[in-house]
């Protein structure tokens, strides 16, 4: 057993691998048990004493103080920010209208399905919230996202689609893709269904590439990511009660509906040979289904 | 002030009295709930253990172990918590999700010397007290690591040696951390303080 893998795993930073290795090294023996568990709480005791953070740093802010300071910088930015921007609108001859910007909460304990100016979907996770303009501007598409949510972009070569989290971005053109990024938490993920993405770090510099069924794991205590293998339909089924279904021709989507929702549709198709991406919530009404798929694939499809 | 007294002040509702009880568990319960869940749930936790402290302060018993009885409060509203939120906790794999079940069954503090130990009113101190005896370049890397916050490669930078040294003697630091906590050492080493 590599004990330096224990450190690794405080941190929030070990491989679903090495958590296995160390689950079964813990599960071998009561002392092993014992040693795993008072090291985490003697780890823990200390990375969480608050006076010796605040006493060890002297001249440094303790943490409450940074927070404060924090929360006024924001303010004293965002003020210093309208000014400017009061400025330029004052300054310039034709004052660009600001965008309208709409925050979707998500208050339930059910996956809200939130959609984009651009037809793109959002399913969104209870408590999150994803923030996007009222129309995307010409050549990009941007949205920023608090908690988890689980995106099906529309494919728009011309405009990529960039998704902003507290501690990175991941830009994209079209592909479906859930990430998980909640303001202080301590790790942070990226997994690709289909397609690709590109995750930057927030200071600009690329960071990560990803192929579909990859996860990218982020400490928010090292800043970097670790890249794991991963099931991202199956996450989706699981995590969202979301049917994902990659490259598919309608024949093959029409199949997997009448499975499980026991029906027999059919559709007059001139030919089979289209394939689609095609996402929806397992709780969606047959008849939603229907209307989806006629829009997507122009085809008339019968009961 | 000594917590007895506390109680029995805030037995018969004096709010100044809670005030410093507060003061002085807040961060030991928080640190504690904290081996089970993320900082903020751990806040909400230990705000609730307080709140019905207070609700039921005319059932305090002002001779028991208010520490004892703080630290069970404690483990079993964050029980409750996570029962509540069970949906709501990401785990990176089915391992973590199981090695982070078995916290529980280890961390309760009556089954569990070590969590009383160092989840005390002394839980600066005693850190404090055993950080000292460690070896001086153990001891070196990991105040740079803790209290300093820096990075592992950074560590290795500054003092010219390999990251997988720093993590040897940041684990090693803990290792003899936990041999000190275990043997005692740590209780003589108070005991003696407190007549120099």
């Amino acid at each position: 057993m590599d004990e330096s893998l224990f450190l690794k795993y405080f941190k929030g930073a070990t491989t679903a691998e090495e958590e296995k290795s160390i689950l079964q090294w813990i599960e071998s023996s009561d002392d092993n048990r014992k040693e795993f568990y008072d090291l985490k709480a003697i780890w823990n005791a200390v990375q969480n004493d608050p006076e010796r953070k605040a006493a060890a740093a002297p001249g440094k802010m303790s943490w409450s103080h940074k927070h404060r300071a924090s929360r006024w910088m924001v303010w004293v930015s965002s003020a210093a920010a309208c000014l400017l921007a009061g400025l330029v609108l004052f300054f310039a001859l034709r004052p660009s209208v600001p965008e309208n910007l709409i925050t979707y909460v998500n208050p339930s304990k059910e996956v809200l399905e939130v959609k984009l100016p651009d037809n793109s979907s959002v399913f969104l996770k209870p408590d999150s919230r994803v923030t996007c303009p009222e129309e995307f501007r010409k050549k990009s598409r941007s949205v920023t996202l608090d908690g988890e949510a689980f995106f099906d972009v529309v494919h728009d070569s011309e405009s990529p689609f960039t998704v902003s989290t507290p501690f990175f971005k991941v830009r994209v053109l079209g592909t479906s893709f859930n990430v998980m990024a909640t303001k202080g938490a301590n790790f942070a993920s990226v997994m690709l269904q289909s397609g690709s993405v590109k995750i930057f770090q927030n200071d600009g510099s690329e960071s990560v590439t990803l192929v579909p069924d990859e996860e990218a794991v982020y400490s928010t205590s090292t800043g970097g990511f670790q890249v794991v293998k991963a099931n991202a339909s199956y996450y989706a089924l699981v995590n969202y009660s979301l049917v994902t279904m990659n490259n598919v021709t309608l024949s093959e989507i029409i199949n997997k509906i009448n499975v499980m929702y026991g029906v027999h549709l059919s559709a007059d198709m001139a030919d089979d040979n289209r394939h689609f991406n095609f996402n929806f919530l397992k709780s969606s009404s047959i008849d939603d289904l229907i209307k989806i798929l006629e829009i997507l694939t122009g085809d008339k499809i019968t009961y | 002030m000594d917590a007895n007294s506390l109680i029995s002040r805030i037995k018969v509702g004096d709010r100044k009295a809670f005030g410093s009880l507060f003061r002085i568990y807040r961060p030991i319960l928080t640190s504690y709930a904290m081996l089970f869940m993320k900082n903020e749930w751990a806040e909400d936790v230990v705000q609730d253990v307080f709140f019905n402290l207070w609700q039921h302060r005319e059932n305090l018993d002002a001779e028991g172990s208010i520490h004892g009885y703080l630290l069970r409060s404690t483990y079993n509203t964050s029980i409750n918590y996570l029962s509540k939120r069970k949906h709501d906790i990401k785990y990176r794999s089915w391992y973590q999700q199981r090695i982070d079940e078995i916290a529980f069954d280890v961390y309760d503090p009556s089954t569990n010397d070590i969590i009383r130990k160092i989840y005390s009113e002394d839980l600066h101190r005693q850190i404090e007290h055993a950080i000292l005896q460690l070896p001086p370049k153990c001891r070196e890397v990991f105040c740079m690591s803790y209290i300093d916050d820096m990075q592992n490669k950074q560590i290795a930078k500054m003092l010219g040696i390999s990251v997988s040294t720093v993590e040897n003697h940041i684990y090693s630091a803990l290792k003899r951390l936990r041999e000190m906590l275990k043997d005692n050492h740590i209780a003589i080493l108070l005991f003696l303080a407190e007549f120099l």
